[in-house]
């Protein structure tokens, strides 16, 4: 999928406040609106991490991490990097989570 | 409130496979090994935690629970303070109930309740003796407890 269209698709996932699509290394290649001051930067290593801790537990292949606190956040990889959302509650990430997987696979 | 009975519950709750206290220093305080996994999985699996956190915490302050969800499993972290809780689920339907649980467990961690935890020996295979001591009495008052066959 061309960068273009995956912009497109994330930003009219119903729900949430932003997105950011992010190099294997931590370059923000695209974003939309107000992200978290670090976290888009922070989201593949936050993805390494967590896939490690799943091979040091054999838990297979990682297939998305949420984030919640003063903030929601779902993070997935992808191919060419990883994407992240932000979302104003727990609940509104269970749709885009789903709606996140049909769009990346 | 006892913390262990607390814990107790989470790992009762139908799809949890293990669970694991940690504290800062990523000291297992109470733990239930899933069946099938490594001898210790916690021993790498502890400095990531800690490197997780942190690399959360570099971001925007206030991500204290996080749910990792992999292929076979789910894995649910909540921070308290200086504790992290993990607990490993069958998959994401146990996970609320996981979560209303935990919530309680997890509002009652305090440096205090957890000194008072008596060691858990590991109830695997593992032949090795519990890393670290403590002082709390080691002689449960209504006999030896059993989980999945193993006193604990």
């Amino acid at each position: 999928m061309i960068n273009s269209s995956l912009h497109e698709n994330l930003g009219a996932l119903p729900g949430i406040r932003a997105f950011a699509h992010c190099s294997p290394h931590g370059e923000v290649l695209f974003s939309g609106g107000e992200v978290s001051p670090s976290l888009d930067s922070a989201v593949p290593k936050i993805l390494h991490l967590a896939a490690e801790l799943g091979q040091d537990l054999g838990l297979g292949a990682l297939r998305e991490a949420e984030l919640h606190g003063q903030l929601h956040a779902l993070c997935m990889p992808c191919e060419g990097g990883s994407v992240m959302v932000e979302a104003g509650s727990r609940a509104a990430l269970t749709d885009v989570s789903v709606r996140l997987h049909a769009l990346l696979t | 409130m006892d913390v262990g009975k607390l814990f107790d519950n989470v790992t009762a709750l139908a799809g949890v496979e293990g669970a694991w206290l940690l504290d800062a220093d990523g000291v297992a305080h109470v733990h239930r090994r899933p069946p099938g996994l490594a001898q210790d999985p916690l021993e790498n699996a502890r400095a990531h935690i800690r490197a997780l956190y942190a690399a959360i915490d570099s971001g925007p302050a206030g991500a204290d629970d996080c749910v990792l969800r992999y292929d076979q499993r789910c894995l649910l972290l909540r921070r308290a303070g200086p504790f992290v809780l993990a607990v490993l689920t069958q998959d994401a339907s146990s996970l609320v109930a996981v979560r209303m649980v935990t919530n309680l467990l997890v509002r009652n961690l305090t440096p205090e309740a957890v000194g008072a935890l008596k060691p858990q020996p590991d109830p695997g295979p593992a032949e090795a003796p519990p890393a670290v001591e403590e002082s709390a009495p080691l002689a449960p008052a209504k006999g030896v407890r059993m989980y999945r066959g193993q006193p604990y």
